[in-house]
């Protein structure tokens, strides 16, 4: 007998308690019932659900509530013989999938560089737009860093193969300085101006050339600031709220392309409101925003970067698989625990190794290989670390300069 | 709690259970000889056998959570003379059986169930080592049951069930369908998957083949995998994005209902993955959510019922909690232990734990059945990146 007789009352999407309740308290636990029920004439046997039926149960009287039931019912609609309803969702074909991935109209401006080729290459490209990623590291890693270039980038224009589209600031810890957007982006002014010139001395389209050209004019540093919108959350509710209007917001502004949140994980570890509740509803709070981020990035299609913080874990000797002989170590992880760890599709963590190289490794990724880079914090944003572009010179000199082997946290700071 | 007059049970047959017998509830209840549960004595007219067949038949009609393969046909239960009448005949138990055409297919899928028997084996992971790690379920991941795939974040959930899907796409040719929460699905990399198995297999052969010969320090040139092979791999894995608990209800609603009449789209489905249930059903539990362990066993259930129905391999991700975050009466590994709690640990009958080497590997220990065996082994760069 297929599901959808079978299916209980409560998987469907009806509110709780009116309308549930009330189902249940008349006996109807699944779909097949309801359905019958209402099929059939009056002055049967059967209870049968009337609009005034339900107002003696001594909720709302709407007739709003016997249409959703009518609807709920042609959700539910099955037969053997005849093909199910399209209401019900159709899963598409990896071929697909990958087919429309590779269009020129959607591969193009699906990725918002970083301008340090090294993590560029290492994501794919890019980040990507319509995920969650994660950039963890200790305080003065370069979170902040890169989530100001990459607002920054995000205006990249279409003709220059970036994503050409405005991005959203959310701040809980105060440390976006509108003076260092402007260095970066004045620096991006600059660096398209001189990919302009240099493409107009090659031989190159002129339908291109002369859209990049009008984008370049386009850009001036008060527009580039101007496509940045900074909000700011001083605690967790104020960011709770933030979230919750975020898709209005994208609603009415739908050239947004990233929404950058620096960072999460503040509001939670220092309210003392929040410090109270338990740690199953602390868990549950989290995982309710990640799985609403990971909605909004994929319903609008942008990219959600969220800044997490470290914490000192104590770890038991057996939980690590290359363990010192000590009976306990500790070592840093990100904030927020198992239950926001799975929603982020891609992490990257940033830190110092021991020659004071900024490295970024990449810890968890869908489709690219773990693997470790280093990048610089320049005035002008984040750059690689060898800023030639010749590549033979450039691998020489970041061979010398790459870590020999980075270990699964970076080391921490206190003794074992 | 349905009553037994609005399932269909005649008034005769209700007379002879007594009066105090109403709903289904209380006929479950009742033993044949007069003694019922429920305290004090309960006597009725009917027989042993009739008792458990009508026992069985209103289970089926009611059965809150069990899902049978055989439609009972809609005629109602006839009354108790005719089920005696029948008896006394000669050949009384085909003359039943004609009585009540459902009933026996009925009984057998029960009696099955209640056997625990897995049919259909398993189906081979394509990785030697785990297959071995699995053998005591056949050597691989146990068609017509839930597997759950336990561990933190990152540890290669999601890549292994790439690996599963691309090892059944490219051997089996049979169709997957991949649920995904957290947009953790890679078509490149699954291709890429594909084609490093693909051409695995061809190398394999080449040295089946020509085992005769000097092994050659280097392996030879493998031309690389034909496009129109991975393009008809690709196409054989369906995905569906979910993002919350009842859009998880509809997709596993329409996967049934295309299963049930037979789609054109899940043909020869063989591997239903579902990533990152944690995702997806965390926020159910908690105190104020009235009915969140209800919809996580109906996940369960419906989950345990698509894979005995149809015979597909479910595997199922989940995460992992601390040891000491708060007492539970699962076992732990590695000190940490399956997400979710101890309620949804009862449906998934095999589960697997990942976690990450140290130098290049990852260690999986298999849980459940009280059989902690751990092994490390490295998973081969034809699935997994290594975790240098």
């Amino acid at each position: 007998m297929p599901l959808g007789k079978r299916r209980p009352l409560f998987t469907f999407d009806l509110e709780w308690p009116a309308t549930q309740g009330a189902l249940r308290r008349k006996g109807f636990r699944k779909a097949g019932e309801l359905r019958e029920a209402l099929q059939k004439g009056k002055g049967e046997d059967h209870p049968i659900l009337t609009a005034s039926d339900l107002a003696t149960r001594a909720f709302t009287p709407t007739t709003s509530d016997v249409d959703l039931i009518r609807t709920v019912l042609s959700e539910a609609d099955e037969s053997l013989n005849t093909p199910p309803s399209s209401s019900l969702p159709l899963p598409t074909s990896a071929l697909d999938l990958l087919k429309a991935a590779r269009q020129p109209a959607t591969s193009t401006g699906s990725k918002i560089i970083t301008f340090c080729r090294a993590i560029d290459t290492m994501l794919g490209g890019g980040v990507q737009r319509g995920q969650l990623m994660e950039i963890v590291g200790i305080p003065g890693s370069g979170k902040t860093q890169v989530g100001i270039q990459l607002a920054i980038d995000a205006q990249i224009p279409r003709s220059f193969r970036g994503a050409g589209g405005k991005a959203v600031f959310i701040d809980t810890e105060g440390a976006f300085m509108a003076e260092r957007a402007a260095e970066m982006g004045q620096a991006l002014i600059d660096h398209l101006q001189r990919i302009l010139a240099s493409n107009q001395c090659k031989q190159q389209q002129q339908q291109q050339q002369q859209q990049q050209a009008e984008d370049v004019a386009g850009l001036t540093l008060k527009t580039v600031l101007g496509n940045v919108w900074v909000l700011r959350c001083l605690n967790d509710a104020e960011l709770m709220q933030t979230l919750q209007h975020l898709p209005a917001f994208l609603d009415s502004e739908p050239e947004v392309v990233l929404v950058v949140i620096d960072s999460i994980a503040l509001p939670f570890r220092q309210d003392k409101m929040f410090q109270t509740e338990s740690a199953v509803a602390k868990a549950r709070v989290v995982n309710v925003m990640a799985r609403e981020l990971n909605a909004l990035a994929e319903a609008r299609n942008v990219a959600v970067v969220v800044t997490n913080q470290m914490t000192t874990k104590v770890d038991d000797a057996h939980s690590t698989v290359s363990s010192s002989s000590s009976s306990s170590s500790s070592s840093l992880a990100p904030t927020l625990g198992e239950s926001w760890a799975p929603g982020p599709a891609v992490r990257l963590l940033l830190w110092t190794n021991d020659m004071g190289l900024r490295c970024a490794t990449l810890q968890k990724h869908p489709g690219q290989a773990h693997s470790t880079v280093a990048f610089r914090v320049t005035t002008m944003g984040i750059r690689d670390v060898s800023s030639s572009s010749s590549s033979s010179s450039s691998s020489s000199s970041s061979s010398r300069k790459r870590p020999a082997l980075p270990p699964r946290s970076p080391p921490p700071r206190q003794q074992q | 709690m349905p009553r037994l007059d609005a399932l269909g049970v005649t008034p005769q047959v209700r007379a002879a259970l007594g009066s105090d017998v109403e709903t289904a509830e209380e006929l479950f209840m009742m033993a044949p000889g007069g003694r019922g549960g429920g305290g004090g004595m309960r006597g009725t007219g009917l027989g042993k056998q009739e008792l458990q067949l009508l026992q069985v038949a209103v289970a089926e009609k009611t059965g809150p959570d069990t899902y049978l393969h055989a439609s009972l046909s809609s005629s109602s239960i006839c009354s108790t003379e005719a089920i005696q009448s029948e008896g006394k005949e000669e050949g009384g138990g085909r003359k039943r059986r004609a009585v009540l055409p459902g009933l026996d297919c009925a009984c057998a899928h029960w009696k099955h169930q209640l056997e625990g028997v897995g049919e259909g084996g398993a189906m081979s992971t394509g990785i030697k080592s785990l297959d071995q790690l699995l053998s005591d379920s056949g050597g691989g991941v146990p068609l017509s049951q839930v597997t759950e795939l336990v561990g933190p974040s990152p540890s290669g959930k999601t890549q292994l069930c790439l690996t599963l899907a691309a090892e059944v796409a490219l051997t089996l040719s049979a169709s997957v369908l991949y649920l995904d929460t957290n947009g953790c699905f890679c078509p490149r990399r699954l291709r890429q998957i594909v084609g490093e198995k693909y051409q695995r297999q061809q190398r394999q052969l080449q040295e089946a083949s020509s085992s005769s010969s000097l092994p050659s320090p280097l392996p030879p040139d493998l031309p690389p995998p034909p496009p129109s092979l991975l393009d008809a791999c690709l196409s054989r894995v369906s995905v569906l994005r979910v993002s919350n608990e009842k859009g998880l209800f509809a997709a596993l609603d329409s996967l049934d209902q295309h299963l049930s009449c037979g789609h054109p789209l899940h043909r020869n489905l063989r591997l239903l993955v579902l990533d990152s249930l944690r995702a997806l059903l965390a926020p159910l539990l908690g105190q104020t959510m009235p009915n969140g362990h209800y919809l996580l066993g109906a996940v369960g259930k419906m989950l345990n019922y698509l894979a005995l129905r149809y015979g597909l391999a479910v595997v199922v991700t989940n995460g992992v909690v601390l040891e000491h975050s708060s007492p539970s009466s699962i076992p732990t590994l590695w000190g940490r232990r399956p997400a979710l709690g101890a309620y949804w640990s009862l449906f998934p009958s095999l589960r697997l734990m990942l976690r990450l080497g140290g130098g290049g590997g990852r260690g999986g220990g298999r849980e459940g059945g009280g059989d902690e065996a751990e092994e490390d082994f490295v998973l081969g760069e034809v699935a997994v990146y290594s975790a240098t």
